[in-house]
């Protein structure tokens, strides 16, 4: 009898393995194509289960308190076991800042570790959710169309009148079709120094053929692509090679990516009189040090070298720098161009607006954008790609669906970045939970195709 | 006794299905559930059977 027991015993223990294996199994794989992840940065809830799916809020120096954002951009990590297409990701949050000041928070999703890449998000703008309120507003699908005084019908009726000198965007690009009068070109080619790794470019050209050449510094073949888009159009894409050359193109600006590793180091040829760099500058060895222009007066800066550590001065005013792989938050309040002048050999300089090496290639296609700077009162009308978080008590609730296609996955992981430049000494965003609803194809899709 | 020792064969089991799926598919298991927890209970079982086993050797000599 004791023995029979025993073996019912057994049995139903044997039962509950294989329920665990099975139920294990099913949240692997999740053959519907849809799970959803919680975490509560709040509390410390991992220390006696697991760590969970979603977790790693990092880098520690910039995370006070568990999950105090006091420095920007932080990162955090979701565990999944196979691909997805789209992630509905909500963030409870508090934002704590000492002054009216743009305070602007993205989330995104790295695309491809190589360029640092990041599909960006926003779910924050504090100026965005004051004029939510005092502008006049219409939705046009994911848009909202605001204006000051209601003097068009609808956001078409805005578009067909082509008038954009009034007109603030966020997170939306709209095609201006830019034209610069009377340019001429003089024949001469812009040349760069070197630089390394992934840029983005935008040059002019007159009717006739696109040609960038490219002088290598020691070329290795790293699988480096070039990429030219005309209107956000993709139009050529090739291998990296000694130079592109596109035969005929109508008159207007092109975008070149540079699609490379940092170990790829080269200058630039361009047969245009206009060359500016988007975002960010990656300047490599040059023993006459550098010269060059922004359009904007806030800098990201960091050195990566300690041989090249060294001084820059930004429109005379003298900046030292001691420490590599330090981000440097620099602010000049000058609006205008600002000039950089340094003879340390190699830095990284970025941020949200152009670069170019003379001031005469300096051109600037692209229309006005809510930034830090902007006077939102000189514009009647905004177009913006965005939602208003909801409020509850202190914390702010935004929900924003990512889309997941095209991006790898390292070591299982999708990685995430808050981003919030705005953060000085004394502020934070404290975040309370995140949640992740992903959706995708599921098994039986899988199995049919 | 017995149902400690078909706990103690459970856990074991348990243990050694949740090491090799995870070693397996990384994160199966430890994403959900921390298997030192598990590890430490086994353990605790294991103590007390031996301790249990000592005992109960000593009162048969002793009888």
């Amino acid at each position: 009898m004791n023995i029979e027991k025993n073996k019912k015993l057994r049995t139903l223990l044997n039962l509950v393995i294989i329920t665990f294996v099975f139920l294990f199994a099913f949240l692997y794989i999740a053959p519907f194509g849809s799970i959803s992840y919680y975490k509560d940065f709040s509390k410390n809830t991992n220390r006696f289960f697991s760590k969970g799916n979603i977790y790693k809020l990092s880098p520690v120096d910039r995370i006070f308190d568990k999950n105090k954002i006091i420095s920007d951009p932080v990162y955090f990590y979701l565990k999944t076991f196979r691909n997805f297409e789209k992630a509905k990701l909500g963030v409870s949050y508090r934002v704590v800042s000492n002054n009216e000041k743009l305070e602007d928070i993205k989330v995104g999703v790295l695309l491809d570790k190589d360029n640092w890449n990041y599909r960006l998000y926003p779910i924050y703008n504090n100026y965005l959710n004051n004029y939510l309120e005092k502008y006049y507003i219409q939705e046009h699908d994911e848009l909202v169309f605001l204006q000051k005084e209601k003097t068009h019908e609808d956001l078409n009726v805005f578009l067909s009148k082509n008038d954009f000198s009034s007109l603030l965007l966020y997170n939306y690009n709209l095609q201006n079709n830019y034209i610069i009068e009377n340019y001429d070109y003089s024949g001469d080619i812009l040349e760069t120094p070197y630089i390394k790794g992934s840029h983005i470019f935008y040059t002019y050209i007159k009717e006739g053929p696109l040609k960038v050449e490219f002088g290598f510094k020691d070329f290795a073949d790293t699988g480096a692509s070039v990429y030219v888009y005309s209107e956000d159009n993709l139009i050529f894409s090739d291998i990296i090679s000694d130079k592109i050359e596109i035969d005929y193109l109508p008159e207007g600006v092109y975008k070149v990516e540079i699609k490379a590793p940092d170990s790829l180091v080269f200058s630039l040829g361009v047969y245009s009189d206009r060359l500016i760099f988007l975002n960010k500058l990656n300047l490599y060895n040059n023993i006459d040090g550098f010269n060059f222009y922004s359009n904007r007066g806030n800098f990201r800066i960091k050195f990566l070298e300690a041989s090249c550590l060294g001084d820059i001065l930004i429109n005379g005013e003298l900046f030292v720098f001691d420490q590599i792989l330090k981000q440097y938050n620099i602010n000049i309040n000058e609006s205008g161009l600002s000039e950089i002048r340094s003879r340390a050999c190699s830095f990284l300089i970025e941020n949200n607006g152009i670069f170019a090496f003379t001031k005469e290639s300096m051109f600037d296609p692209f229309l006005n954008r809510l930034e830090t700077g902007v006077i939102i009162d000189n514009f009647d009308y905004i177009i913006a790609n965005y939602s208003r978080p909801e409020k509850n008590n202190d914390y702010y609730f935004s929900e924003v669906e990512i889309d997941l296609k095209g991006i790898k996955r390292e070591k299982d992981e999708y990685q995430f970045i808050i981003s919030a430049p705005f953060i000085e000494k004394g502020e934070y965003i404290e975040i309370n939970n995140i949640k992740i609803e992903l959706s995708g194809r599921s098994i039986f899709d899988k199995l049919r195709r | 006794m017995n149902y400690l020792n078909e706990l103690f064969y459970f856990l074991s089991k348990l243990l050694i299905t949740f090491f090799v799926l995870d070693a397996l598919f990384s994160g199966i298991v430890s994403s959900y559930f921390n298997l030192n927890i598990l590890l430490i209970f086994w353990f605790i079982l294991f103590l007390l059977i031996i301790t249990n086993k000592k005992y109960e050797i000593r009162k048969f000599f002793k009888s």
